[in-house]
């Protein structure tokens, strides 16, 4: 290295040779042990500086804000939510309820502003008195005989089962994805 | 390429959904970013507001990041330094003459034990906001956020030369401007 070269990263990077390019730190320290004394000198001088902004610090975050970004991280969907086929295959009233716990999970700081904006948040409208509870015992029926019926010509079939259930996981993940998109592998 | 991304494993599990490692990404660059944007802007409640839309957009990515394409760390800090400069951008256009906040505001308000470093903190605030955007972005990205000149080069998208001169013009416009102002003699 030449001294030229020494004073020119010097004036860029400081006299703190960690924050010189790794690949010239090593003559830089040789230099600076046996080169001329004035190169000692403008290393003093340049720490001046190096000190002056150190002086300048952030504060660090304090832990409302830490949370808060924390919290805005969209939740995974538990495991259980989606591999018990009957279950997922047949509550749609839960899948639903929990895609609103998802957004809301996701853009908390969107539904508090709406909170605040329009009043009380909107209720879903599965939630209206006494229209969700009898529906939702009819579909149930409704779905767990076909289920029933799926079993009972799978068994038939032999080799549809598996295939089937392959089938199923892909259009769980695939619901799973449209509401969060947290579950990718 | 880059294989040895020390924040990949990190991020996989946060692109999982793993709810400590989302902490855990938030205590690992929450301060590099505050660091950056505050110095940026000038303004520590910009700075946060630039942290939280960034970490928005880490949630979004996470699950579809593609190890080896670019170091995380250059990548957060690129969706920082847009944030930054949009922000600045803005503030120019609605108050082209009240571009340079006082960082000195504040002091009435701290108490007498820290004045003095506060003090020494804000006329180096003061000064770090008066250098032309590039020169300070230079410097910040290099000495205050420790990246490497390839790597604080290629966020600025110039070669490495020049962010070597934009750093010489900011190390001297900055020891200009501290030259006349009191400094401390107990290093001397």
């Amino acid at each position: 290295m030449t001294p030229e070269r020494f004073h020119a990263l010097l004036d860029a990077c400081g006299a703190d040779l960690r924050r010189w390019p790794e690949a010239e730190r090593d003559a830089a320290r040789e230099l600076l042990a046996n080169g001329p004394p004035a190169l000692r000198a403008a290393c003093a001088e340049a720490t001046l500086l190096d000190r002056d902004l150190d002086a300048y610090q952030v504060a660090a975050a304090d832990a409302a804000l830490i949370e808060g970004i924390a919290g805005a991280a969209p939740s995974v969907v538990p495991e259980a939510a989606y591999i018990a086929p009957i279950a997922a295959a047949a509550s749609a009233a839960a899948s639903d309820s929990a895609r609103v716990e998802t957004t809301a999970s996701v853009a908390p700081s969107a539904a508090a502003a709406s909170s605040s904006a329009g009043g009380p948040r909107a209720r879903p409208w599965w939630r209206g008195a006494g229209f969700f509870w009898p529906r939702a015992g009819w579909a149930l029926t409704g779905v767990a005989g076909a289920v029933a019926g799926a079993l009972v010509v799978s068994v038939v079939l032999g080799d549809a089962g598996p295939a089937a259930a392959t089938d199923w996981q892909k259009r769980a993940t695939a619901f799973i994805d449209r509401g969060t998109d947290w579950s990718e592998e | 390429m880059n294989d040895d991304d020390p924040d990949a494993e990190l991020l996989a599990r946060v692109g999982r959904g793993e709810p400590r490692a989302v902490r855990e990404m938030v205590e690992r660059k929450l301060g590099r970013l505050l660091s950056l944007a505050e110095r940026m802007l000038g303004r520590r409640v910009e700075a946060e507001e630039v942290a939280q839309e960034v970490f928005v957009r880490v949630w979004k990515q996470a699950p579809h990041w593609q190890p080896g394409r670019a170091r995380f760390d250059t990548w957060l800090h690129r969706v920082a330094l847009n944030l930054c400069y949009d922000r600045l951008r803005r503030r120019r256009e609605e108050a082209p003459d009240d571009d340079a906040d006082d960082p000195a505001a504040d002091l009435a308000e701290a108490p007498d034990a820290l004045l003095e470093a506060k003090q020494r903190d804000r006329r180096v605030a003061r000064a770090l906001a008066e250098l032309p955007q590039r020169q300070r972005e230079a410097l910040v990205l290099q000495y205050y956020q420790e990246l490497s000149n390839g790597e604080a080069a290629e966020l600025m998208g110039i070669g490495i030369e020049a962010l070597e001169s934009l750093l010489v013009r900011a190390r001297r416009s900055l020891r200009a401007r501290l030259a006349g102002e009191p400094r401390r003699n107990d290093d001397a």
